[in-house]
């Protein structure tokens, strides 16, 4: 009984640490594979990254002052 | 009747707060229920309370509204990835799991809380929330912070913190009971990430050692501001920021500055708790004098642009009272108000609030003298059954006071040099304590200020304390003539009072400068003669100002030492439970626990022990 609930214990771990690694690799795929290329593009192309922004006020082009304003939620 | 739900987490300061038909009913941070300092998690705790606090169940909130628009924050987080990317994979690993367990459930997260939360009981319990959950922009949070709670009817607005969404700074007017948002600075420019960046830098924690930083600017000299000019950030003619991002990390990076920057200072950043040196103190004096000149430029600007009088201020930078009390100086706004809770905590109740006169349309009116906030006591309270049924269980010695004696007790302690603990009424809201859930020391007392720092708060010995003077007295001590019931003012002592210093601080012995008596109220008053100082009003806290009065007649000085409940990396004591704890823990004389008053040599005895100051991450 002690010896199953023991291995019962490692197959969690073992399984723990799996997943682990698979979710790195997943991010790592995600990052490397889609985002890097897109970043890439994305500021050769268009010449734009945050590093090329410019501080400095800027209008705020939505109405503060509405009811609706708050329903939106992006 | 409207009732609004107002919250903020899931990046650090979580907070409820419950306001009907435009009033304020309550609001707190769930770190002083969970004892997380600065417990960015759904504050459960803290909605619960509210609830009680309003006496309502789940099912009768009208509306729930979260501080920000977590699209908006996915946004930017997004765009700085495809700024940095190949770099920046650690940040990401860490930042994308918690958007899938969390922000991305912004709404289901809310729903489930409140479903469990509901209020105590198991019949509430099952009611859960059916209505809306609304979103604010994390700046107009901020600003509805500012502006509803303050006592004018018409003022211009500027918010300053971090970051939130794409916002760093807003500026805007209200009037009517209306806000309208004018212009705003975008990410990566930030004063707000500035100061934390060199905050950072200097060893300390970000989100919570900017006020070290702030006092430690007094110590150094600012060599460095035309460093910081030239290399790391401009400030535009009308206030606006434009860093250079060449020297910091924060965009995709864990660290907030990279090499180049260290590179500037001479080295790499000062290692956590170890010595500080000239460089830091003369670093920290070069980022405040350039947030000062920050902050005044955008007010400036703020002014020309709104042509309002007043102003209400927000946002985590708002926080810096040296600042605060430049612009109060400067006279660029009639009259300044500023929320007590500046910082995020504040934005659930700006959220409420700008949800009950924006999207409710409830009617404000504003009375021109008084604020809304009430003292900012909206915290719990606990009554003296409660209180004593606490003290016998735990077999606490005890002497219940007469009303009549209260004040005359507490004031008689600290006037004889004791240390007292004061718990009374409701808590406060923001990180400040006003005299709710505070430590009281005698100002005239030479080491007051080491004794405090090291024997009860266990904290670095330069750090400076807080006066809480009567508010009619305020002049008597310091070059100061307004209110400033919220700690968030710094003002000097008066000249008159002060006792000049008879060596400079020429090494980097802060203890022999801390030690140096500077004026005939040594323990409140700063290295540069100035004090953060709290005015206190009858009308708002009559049981502190009666203490304040009482030891006044017995020491000539209207003035008492006040610093928050709790040690370093505490949150403020939230109940009798807690300040009992942190009373048995440290060196505290005696504990005023809501008419009930306790002394440190007749409680049993307990094992010397200093296993619990583990509990707390040091700030």
């Amino acid at each position: 009984m002690g010896s199953r609930q023991e291995i019962r214990v490692l197959l969690v771990q073992v399984a723990e640490a799996l997943r682990g690694y698979l979710l790195i690799a997943f991010l790592a795929g995600l990052y490397f594979v889609v985002l890097t290329p897109t970043a890439l593009v994305w500021r050769w192309v268009l010449r734009r990254s945050l590093f090329r922004a410019r501080g400095g006020w800027i209008k705020v082009n939505e109405a503060t002052d509405t009811p609706d304003l708050f329903s939106r939620s992006a | 009747m409207t009732i609004t739900l107002g919250i903020s987490c899931f990046y650090h300061d979580a907070a409820a707060a419950l306001v009907r038909d435009g009033e304020i009913v309550a609001a707190a941070q769930e770190e002083r229920f969970s004892r997380r300092k600065g417990d960015p998690s759904f504050p459960e705790s803290a909605i619960s309370y509210c609830l009680e606090e309003a006496r309502i169940r789940v099912s009768d909130i009208d509306s729930v509204v979260f501080y920000d628009r977590p699209g908006l924050t996915f946004d930017r987080m997004i765009k700085s990835f495809l700024s940095v990317a190949p770099s920046g994979f650690k940040t990401w690993c860490e930042a994308i799991p918690r958007w899938m367990r969390e922000k991305f459930h912004t709404e289901n997260i809310i729903r489930s809380g409140l479903h469990e939360s509901g209020g105590g009981d198991d019949a509430l319990t099952q009611i859960g929330y059916k209505g809306p959950i609304l979103y604010t922009p994390h700046h107009l949070a901020h600003a509805a912070a500012a502006y509803f709670p303050s006592p004018f009817e018409r003022s211009a607005i500027l918010t300053i913190d971090g970051v939130g969404e794409w916002a760093t700074a807003s500026y805007g007017a209200g009037e009517n009971g209306r806000i309208k948002l004018m212009k705003e600075m975008y990410f990566p420019h930030s004063l707000g990430l500035l100061y934390s960046a060199i905050t950072y830098f200097c060893g300390f924690k970000v989100n919570s050692g900017e006020y070290k930083l702030m006092g430690l600017a007094p110590y150094g000299k600012p060599i460095y501001l035309q460093t910081i000019k030239e290399h790391l950030a401009q400030i535009g003619p009308d206030g606006s920021i434009s860093m250079n991002m060449d020297y910091f990390d924060y965009v995709g990076g864990l660290a907030m500055v990279n090499e180049r920057f260290a590179g500037l200072f001479g080295g790499s950043r000062r290692l956590p708790e170890s010595r500080i040196t000239r460089r830091e103190m003369d670093l920290a004096a070069s980022i405040q004098m350039f947030t000062e000149e920050a902050v005044l430029a955008m007010a400036r600007h703020v002014r020309k642009e709104t042509g309002e009088k007043n102003l209400c201020l927000a946002g985590g930078v708002a926080l810096n009272c040296v600042a605060n009390g430049k612009l109060y100086r400067e006279k660029i706004f009639d009259n300044i108000w500023v929320q007590p809770a500046a910082g995020d905590a504040g934005s659930a109740l700006g959220a409420a609030l700008a949800v009950q006169f924006g999207h409710h349309k409830i009617g404000r009116p504003a009375n021109g003298s008084l604020d809304r906030q009430k003292g900012s006591y909206l915290g719990p309270s606990f009554t003296g059954q409660e209180v004593e049924a606490f003290l016998v269980a735990k077999g606490c010695k005890f002497q219940k006071l007469d009303p009549g004696v209260r004040a005359e007790t507490v004031a008689e302690a600290l006037a004889s040099g004791s240390v007292v603990g004061f718990f009374s009424g409701r808590m406060e809201f923001g990180p400040r304590s006003l005299g709710a859930r505070s430590i009281l020391g005698d100002p005239r007392r030479e080491d007051t200020q080491r004794t405090m720092n090291l024997r009860i708060k266990y904290r670095e010995s330069f750090r400076p304390f807080a006066p809480a003077v009567l508010a009619e007295d305020v002049g008597t001590y310091f070059d100061y003539s307004g209110a400033s019931p919220y700690m968030l003012m710094v003002a000097p002592v008066r000249e008159d009072r002060c006792i000049k210093r008879t060596t400079d601080l020429c090494n980097d012995d802060l203890l022999t400068a801390v030690n140096q008596v500077r004026s005939d109220i040594p323990a409140v008053t700063h290295w540069d003669y100035s004090a953060r100082l709290q005015t206190v009003h009858a009308e708002t806290n009559p049981i502190f100002h009666d203490v304040i009065s009482c030891f006044k007649d017995k020491t000539g000085i209207g003035v008492v030492v006040n610093t928050s409940f709790n040690v370093r990396g505490e949150p403020v004591v939230c109940s009798p439970d807690d300040a009992y704890r942190c009373f048995m823990r440290t060196d505290i004389d005696f504990l005023y626990l809501e008419g009930y008053w306790l002394d440190k040599r007749e409680q049993p005895v307990t094992e010397k022990d200093d296993s619990w100051k583990q509990e707390f991450e040091l700030d």
